[in-house]
């Protein structure tokens, strides 16, 4: 591959902040972090880190005893720790400690996974291109190469092998897994202190979430002796220390391009942002007419409010003029380096505008694909899921739509067969709001409107549909989906009746922004990708792909939304002060949020308060990262990575080193907690050798 | 939170919309909205409630202040008291580093200068004053014509009474009151934690909260060398508040623009703001690099810094609500509603249809004065201070009083002429690097060629012209001041004294200066903003307040939570809170921030002793700002339960509108105060005598 002059780069390279990137562990800015903070990793330390980190479902963990204890967050092993409570024990209320290895709890299904080792494959797969191939047969050649390399892997390994897509096709590894399959619950505390403020204080800090869960990976039903473990750091750190955090970040939008960023600012959050608030303000309507309304509508208040929270803190980094000046600068830089060489010219020289006028289709087809979704509606969304599944089984695979497709039915299915329950003044209350919403930014004589509505007033339509509907059952939508097209086309179940109202309208836009929008981000995207990587190699990190990756930044303050500095660290006090200051468990304020389970106030006396239980530092994480280890200089583990500040959502487009700040529980806080008041000073010993 | 703001500008004014929201309103006593309290509470003040709130309140310089004790306690924020405190310091004992306990009344220290004022009575007398001015008079003799009736009715009141008797404007001119003080001389500072406890967090936790400042001094009232029985003081709670609780504030909000035109509001946010916010940058920046001379430098100007570093804060918060587009649209339309009324009602037209555009253009003229206004003065040198008002006092003080300069008044002369005679501590150092400053400041500003420029300098660099005139000059020393005082209008004239020159210079200057500001400017808004709340009365009757205007008023709410940083902030915080942000920050060994979070000594020592679960601040809905610094907080028994010392960031731009889903004033907790005195402080007979066991 070709690369410009080092000259070329130095003028262009944007100016990556001091802490920025989440680096994949071929490619650490070793020289960069010793020339900034006198450290200096090795490969040794490196690779212990890479073996010492797993992958959770949607999370992260890692090693941290040689006798195979993983320590991950509470709220990543949750759904793990639900499945294995019973009726009569509650072990998310109630927390949970093994006394001792015969009772520590086998997860069925619960699977990790270790990063063994990462094979570069870019050669190979770009081998199976030949020259004057159209983009569409290169892009299905490069694919079955990957596969047919990922068969031969495995069967060469044993490994479980997974292709890797990095810098948006610069780069083709596969990296190879090792699979552990028997994990066992060992300790978790109560949700109420894992939680701890409960939604109100989720995406903020200062914080006192005690957020982790203990398991033990087995392997023939003896403890897993794990080749590399993170130790527990008797010490812990101190303000101004540099961390450093292994995990898999699910996803960025770095590379979009300024339009596309504009776009999200200007319109898209915007109307986002507005769209929850009326949803919010119908259900505060709802919540007003009775205690019990109020206890029906409170998780998706909560639920609006947290998008809420999560929207406008990206809002705040892409309004800050700082952010997007510098994502037009690397951009104008970028355009010209293409610009000077023919052959990037002619291939991505029109791709920056193909992307501003895809933006434009964008939003002009933003408010009919919003208001044709089912959006909260659980109902509705139940309803046009089988309404579809008739019909899209019967398709080849290709021709589903994606969330039908071989890959992805079966989680399809598994949505639509939850037990989960649904509140019906909630979702009515949530559809006559959204009917209204199309009607009033769509107009009355819009035809989507019209169908929906046939003349009568969004709320008797949502009323009508939710109390005649009885697919709040889930047996009722199982005996429909099995029913096929036959049940389908002779229900007569309102809510069956309007989502084959909205069934061609969804699919019509759908189909639009497909061809219209996502696939030229896709094409044109790429190719902007294809230059930059061309350009600037790998000075730049790659976009989160949910893979293995390293981040770096101390432990530091940043100016927080009370008008002050944040402090560094919470303590074990400061928990008493925030349970106290909403006035404890009696008053129980804001449906218990800052509530605490009753050993913690009992044995509250026996707790060093000192001690520090969460922290901030200046880590680049984004969501997946829930769970990493946060290390020391030394490999040590120091803290479990739980959140970041809403201030730094911004960070999912351009990270801002003034806001983005990762919240961690403080290993210190783990080890007080399970001496003090879980009972398990077992684990303290195997954690700590003491 | 701090005290009126540093200059009064030039800019109040007329009253918006009607419909005022739940907890809203800074209310005058005689005017308090008890039917809406109770419908809300269930409970209103009465009479004999409301005269004992009012007459166990007082009013510090600057704050405010209650009777807590049956022997004259008065209780107030530390930084109230901290000028006062420091005014009894010295280089050897430093009460507001380390603290100031009197084991005895004898120890109690006298503070020189301190005067506190109990309001006793109030009288409207907007209608006499109406009678003195005949209608079509022109706007610059209507003015002196009302000062000079104004003079006269509080001179009657003065000598009947033997109160101190101050004129009080509400409603930009709508209503004229006097208000009639007691005044008391013999104050005496009695307890002050340390400074570092009660501005825990400094300039970073300002105007925030969660908070955790134990911001409370005690000083004891005498008269006749006796501790003082007040009539009526606060009892302290015995039992404390929770979170929902009714509470009652009275005290002395300095100054509120809220009833300012659009247009007064758009040139503050444009023009004035800035301006000011630069020009306090400058004079911080100024105090901080003598503050770092040495360590007697920095303990002399630490005061005044915190000072500006607090008037910097409030200021940016106050901006801050300018910028809210959703509330100047609010205010905007309230405005577009009343000119509404005025046009359809011809009497009214007549009087207050021009008064906006009127204003609008007396803005201008200020704004283009402005740049003189703030740099023709002083300089920064508290001896050129004193050598103007000898100049002026003495060519004054043989008119007749209604032609003087009305702080040369026959009601304020006496208290002028005092002020002159008080000793208070002088470093010459400070003076002169001061003085140096200020006059490049303005050098600087205005150009080498003004006047003002060339008169004070005389073609000779700033820092030498600042050290003769310092070095040489007699006027720090109050008794030289009160010789030339004495010796009168010749006295004045056949001084030799460097700085009495300077000030011969600079009297005709400012003097014409402030006509300009008079006629063009403060005559004009004076008037029109008159018509304005007129044309509010009869549009919308009294079922408001009026602005603040630094006297006495009740504010009320409960304590609440508010919604910021991402989630809900707690209602209290407690011991424990303040010990989290101090190991949270590394302690006193870390030092982070220049020390905003260490803790003395004292705390860290007694810290076992502590109960950590008692709360130690709260936030509650309350309507406050600069001035109610001090303020009593009371229950509905009458009762202390909390002491007011900041308000949120949130409640700054209430200083043009008040936003009550966020804005929350900011108390210790009286439980905090007492178990501190008992616990750290080991100051039983204080407790005992608060607490009357």
């Amino acid at each position: 591959m070709r690369r410009l002059s080092a000259l070329a780069l130095l003028l262009v390279l944007p100016a990556l902040h001091a802490d920025e990137g989440m680096w994949t562990f071929d490619n650490i800015p070793v020289q960069k972090i010793k020339a900034k903070y006198g450290v200096e990793l090795d490969a040794a330390w490196l690779k212990n880190l890479q073996l010492a980190t797993v992958r959770f479902p949607g999370g992260t963990g890692a090693f941290v005893s040689r006798e195979g204890l993983v320590v991950t967050n509470h709220h990543v092993g949750r759904t793990a720790i639900a499945q294995v409570s019973t009726a009569k024990a509650d072990l998310v209320q109630d927390g949970f400690t093994a006394r001792n290895r015969g009772e520590e709890i086998k997860v069925p299904g619960l699977e990790l996974m270790m990063l063994v080792s990462m094979k570069d494959v870019t050669m190979r797969v770009n081998a199976a291109v030949t020259p004057g191939m159209a983009d569409k047969d290169a892009l299905t050649a490069r694919r079955n190469a990957l596969g047919e390399l990922r068969k031969i892997e495995e069967a060469k390994t044993g490994f479980t092998c997974e292709p890797v897509t990095l810098y948006q096709g610069g780069e083709y590894w596969l990296y190879r897994y090792k699979k552990f399959t028997d994990i066992r619950l060992v300790a978790a505390p109560e949700l109420q202190v894992a939680a701890f403020g409960g939604d109100p204080d989720n995406y903020t800090y200062p914080r006192w979430n005690l957020d982790f869960a203990l398991f033990r990976v087995y392997e023939n039903g003896q403890p897993y002796q794990p080749e590399a473990i993170l130790p527990f750091s008797p010490k812990g750190l101190a303000m101004g220390e540099l961390t450093f955090i292994s995990g898999h970040p699910g996803t960025t939008f770095r590379q979009q391009t300024h339009a596309q960023m504009v776009y999200a600012r200007d319109i898209g959050i915007p109307f986002q942002l507005k769209s929850l608030t009326r949803q919010k303000a119908a259900l505060q309507a709802l919540s007003a007419t009775s205690p019990e309304a109020r206890r029906l509508a409170a998780d998706a208040i909560y639920g609006i409010e947290n998008g809420y929270k999560r929207l406008s803190g990206q809002l705040l980094g892409l309004a800050k003029a700082e952010n997007l000046k510098q994502v037009a600068e690397a951009e104008a830089a970028l355009k010209a380096t293409v610009a000077k060489d023919a052959t990037l010219q002619s291939r991505v020289g029109e791709s920056w505008d193909r992307v501003a006028q895809a933006v434009a289709r964008q939003q002009a087809l933003l408010k009919v694909a919003t208001f044709t979704g089912t959006g909260r509606v659980a109902l509705l969304g139940h309803a046009l899921t089988l309404v579809r599944l008739a019909d899209e089984e019967l398709k080849p695979s290709a021709a589903r739509l994606t969330e039908f497709s071989e890959g992805n039915l079966k989680a399809t299915k598994a949505r639509l067969h939850t037990p989960r329950p649904v509140q019906k003044p909630v979702d009515a209350t949530l559809l006559a709001a959204s009917l209204q919403e199309a009607k009033d930014e769509l107009g009355a004589a819009h035809p989507f409107v019209q169908a929906m509505l046939g003349g009568r007033s969004p709320e008797a339509v949502a009323k009508g549909a939710v109390e005649g509907t009885r697919l709040e059952d889930p047996a009722v939508r199982k005996q429909l989906a099995e029913g096929g097209k036959a049940a389908l086309d002779s229900s007569t179940d309102p809510m069956i009746v309007l989502a084959k109202q909205l069934d061609p309208f969804n699919r019509a836009v759908r189909k639009q922004m497909e061809d219209e929008v996502t696939s030229v981000f896709s094409e044109h995207g790429g190719r902007i990708a294809e230059a930059r990587f061309k350009t600037f190699g790998k000075a730049l990190y790659p976009d989160a792909t949910f893979t293995l990756r390293l981040g770096f930044g101390p432990v530091t303050t940043y100016a927080n939304g009370t008008g002050t500095k944040a402090q560094p660290f919470t303590t074990f006090m400061g928990l008493y002060d925030r349970h106290l200051g909403w006035g404890g468990n009696a008053a129980a304020a804001e449906d218990g949020a800052w509530t605490l389970p009753q050993r913690w106030l009992k044995r509250q006396s026996k707790l060093d308060l000192t001690t520090p239980f969460n922290f901030i530092y200046a880590c680049d994480t984004v969501g997946g990262n829930s769970g990493s280890p946060v290390v020391n200089a030394k490999g040590e583990f120091v803290g479990i990575n739980f959140d970041s500040v809403y201030e730094g959502q911004g960070g999912y487009y351009v990270y801002d080193a003034d806001t983005k700040r990762a919240v961690a529980t403080d290993v210190r806080a783990i080890l007080e907690s399970l001496r003090k008041i879980m009972d398990a000073k077992h684990l303290v010993t195997e954690l700590t050798g003491k | 939170m701090r005290s009126r703001s540093l200059v009064l500008s030039l800019l109040a004014l007329a009253s918006a919309g009607s419909s005022l929201r739940a907890e809203e309103g800074m209310w005058t006593f005689d005017n308090l909205p008890t039917k809406k309290i109770s419908e809300k509470f269930g409970w209103a003040p009465d009479q004999a409630w409301l005269d004992h709130v009012r007459l166990s309140s007082l009013r510090f310089p600057g704050g405010s202040g209650s009777f807590v004790s049956q022997e004259g306690l008065v209780l107030t924020n530390h930084h109230v008291g901290r000028g006062w405190i420091q005014r009894v310091s010295s280089k050897e004992a430093d009460y507001v580093k380390n603290g100031f306990a009197a084991a005895t009344r004898e120890q109690e220290i006298k503070v020189p200068g301190l005067e506190l004022m109990t309001l006793m009575a109030m009288e409207d007398i907007t209608a006499r004053l109406n009678k003195a001015v005949k209608p079509g008079t022109p706007d610059k003799e209507a003015l002196k014509a009302r000062e000079t009736e104004i003079e006269k009715i509080k001179k009657e009141m003065q000598e009947k009474s033997g109160l101190t008797c101050e004129h009080v404007t509400l409603y930009q001119g709508g209503e004229h009151w006097i208000y009639s003080y007691k005044k008391h001389t013999d104050v005496r500072l009695v307890f002050a934690p340390e400074q570092q406890i009660a501005f825990f967090g400094g300039d970073p936790d300002n105007f925030t909260f969660p908070r955790h400042n134990l911001d409370f001094s005690i000083f004891r009232v005498y008269e006749n060398g006796k501790p003082y029985q007040p009539k009526e003081f606060l009892k302290w709670t015995g039992t404390g508040l929770k979170a929902g609780d009714l509470t009652f504030v009275t005290g002395h909000p300095g100054r509120t623009n809220r009833q300012d035109t659009l247009a007064q509001m758009k040139n503050s946010a444009d023009f004035a703001i800035p301006m000011r916010l630069k020009a306090m940058e400058r004079r911080k920046a100024a105090m901080v690099e003598y503050a770092k001379l040495s360590p007697e430098a920095s303990r002399q100007v630490n005061t005044q810094i915190f000072g500006i570093e607090n008037g910097i804060k409030a200021t940016t918060g106050y901006w801050s609500g300018l910028k809210d587009m959703e509330a100047m649209a609010r205010i905007e339309a309230a405005e577009k509603d009343l000119r509404a009324k005025v046009a359809k009602d011809a009497a009214l037209t007549a009087s207050t249809g021009q008064s906006w555009a009127k204003i609008e253009q007396a803005t201008k003229v200020a704004k283009g004065l402005a740049k003189e206004s703030q740099n023709v003065g002083t300089a920064g040198s508290t001896l050129l201070g004193y050598a103007m008002a000898l100049v002026r006092i003495t060519a004054e003080e043989d008119k007749p009083s209604e032609k003087r300069l009305p702080e040369y008044s026959d009601a304020n002369l006496k208290t002028a002429k005092a002020r002159l005679g008080i000793p208070s501590p002088y470093y010459k150092e400070q003076e002169i690097f001061m003085f140096t400053k200020g006059l490049e400041e303005s050098a600087r500003e205005l150009g080498a060629q003004h006047p003002y420029v060339k008169a004070m300098l005389g073609g000779k660099p700033a820092a030498e012209v600042a050290k003769a005139a310092v070095e040489s000059s007699k006027l720090s020393d109050p008794e030289a001041r009160k010789a030339l005082l004495a010796g009168g209008k010749k006295a004045v004239a056949d001084s030799q004294d460097p700085m009495i020159a300077l000030a011969k210079k600079l009297d005709p200057m400012t003097r014409s200066l402030r006509k300009k500001q008079e006629e063009q400017v403060q005559s004009v808004i004076t008037e029109h903003s008159t018509r304005i709340a007129k044309a509010r009365f009869a549009a919308y009757g009294k079922n408001t307040y009026p602005d603040a205007t630094f006297t006495l008023r009740l504010s009320y709410g409960a304590v609440a939570e508010y919604k910021a940083n991402g989630t809900l902030i707690q209602p209290f915080t407690t011991f424990g809170g303040l010990f989290d942000r101090y190991d949270s920050w590394g302690g006193n060994a870390a030092k982070a921030h220049e020390g905003a979070w260490t803790l003395p000594q004292s705390w860290i020592d007694k810290r076992g002793t502590l109960d950590a679960s008692l709360p130690f601040n709260f936030a509650h809905k309350v309507d406050i700002i600069g001035g109610n610094s001090g303020s009593p907080v009371i229950d509905r028994k009458g009762e202390l339960v909390g002491l007011i010392f900041d308000g949120n960031i949130e409640s700054l731009p209430g200083n043009y509108f008040y936003d009550e889903a966020v804005n929350r004033g900011v108390s210790v907790d009286a439980r905090a105060i007492v178990h501190a005195l008992d616990k750290v402080y080991g100051a039983t007979g204080l407790v005992a005598e608060l607490t009357r066991k």
